[in-house]
């Protein structure tokens, strides 16, 4: 387990994004913001949310348990990393 | 005399009704179903989970429930292309939470190969997502009263396009839909070619 700031998990996500959606020939939309949910948006689908979760979980090198995560949040980027940053900090404190 | 009554209008616990309505919601959603999940039965309990689940595309308080007398014939799900992108997101989380390991990785191969089938709906589009009959009403002219109400519950809500998706060999639900005005607006296949689905759509 490695602890990962908020910025830290921020930053993983656009960059693994930008690469995911430029091999689509694709880019972040310009208002791509931290509000930003993430499969309403059409940026990622279902396929790509288990992507995600996998590749920051590989990031964190650790499994991180999303079940206390609110549904709702779990694809809005604030939230998501809010969460993973936490639980990171949880499991080395 | 026959009349449709909504999951959540039906009863004081509309998840009691999760077995009547079950068998012809995986059969609506099947082969498709069945062949994600890994088999039958993972796809049966998935499905009666998220049938619990408020927010899913199967949820309970969604079914339109069509009776005759106090029998329940069948029924349909459907919900505008706005709703079913949230509902979709749902279940998405859903199984996201559930699957770790192996078998994340195992579905996920699945859902990579079938990313293809289903074109995205539309917001403007009013979606039937599932609909079916229980098999002893089925051959019974029941189909087309499911449709009868799916399209008047679209109208009332001002939508002009409606859309499904079928599977290619299902070739009884087609011939239906095509008598109802459907017509095929794309077939898909799964990237190994082993699942097809086509889209239909009716405008009006």
């Amino acid at each position: 387990m490695m602890l990962v700031s908020y910025e830290d998990v921020r930053e993983f996500i656009r960059e693994y994004l930008s690469r995911k959606l430029k091999g689509q020939g694709r880019g972040l939309p310009a208002d791509f913001s931290e509000d930003c949910d993430l499969l309403l948006s059409g940026i990622i689908d279902s396929l790509g949310l288990l992507e995600l979760i996998m590749e920051i979980q590989e990031h964190c090198a650790c499994e991180i348990d999303f079940e206390s995560l609110n549904p709702e949040l779990m694809t809005v980027v604030r939230p998501l990393c809010e969460f993973v940053a936490d639980q990171t900090r949880n499991a080395v404190s | 005399m026959y009349s449709f009554q909504r999951g959540a209008e039906f009863c004081d616990d509309p998840n009691a009704l999760i077995s009547i309505a079950l068998p012809w919601v995986l059969a609506a959603g099947d082969p498709y179903y069945s062949w994600v999940f890994g088999g039958k039965e993972q796809a049966t309990t998935i499905l009666e989970n998220w049938m619990r689940r408020s927010s899913s595309e199967v949820s309970m308080l969604r079914v339109s429930f069509l009776k005759s007398a106090s029998e329940v014939l069948g029924g349909f799900i459907a919900m505008g292309g706005a709703d079913l992108k949230r509902a979709r997101k749902a279940d998405a989380v859903a199984i996201a939470k559930s699957s770790s390991g192996s078998t994340r990785e195992a579905f996920m191969a699945r859902l990579a190969n079938g990313s293809n089938l289903f074109p995205p709906v539309a917001d403007a589009e009013y979606y039937l997502s599932k609909m079916g009959l229980g098999s002893s009403f089925i051959g019974k002219g029941h189909g087309r009263r499911l449709l009868d109400q799916f399209i008047r519950d679209g109208d009332l809500l001002g939508y002009m396009r409606y859309r499904l998706d079928v599977h290619v060999g299902n070739l009884s639900a087609i011939s239906l839909y095509e008598h109802y005005g459907f017509a095929v607006a794309d077939r898909h296949l799964s990237l190994d070619g082993a699942l097809g689905y086509c889209s239909m759509v009716l405008e009006r």
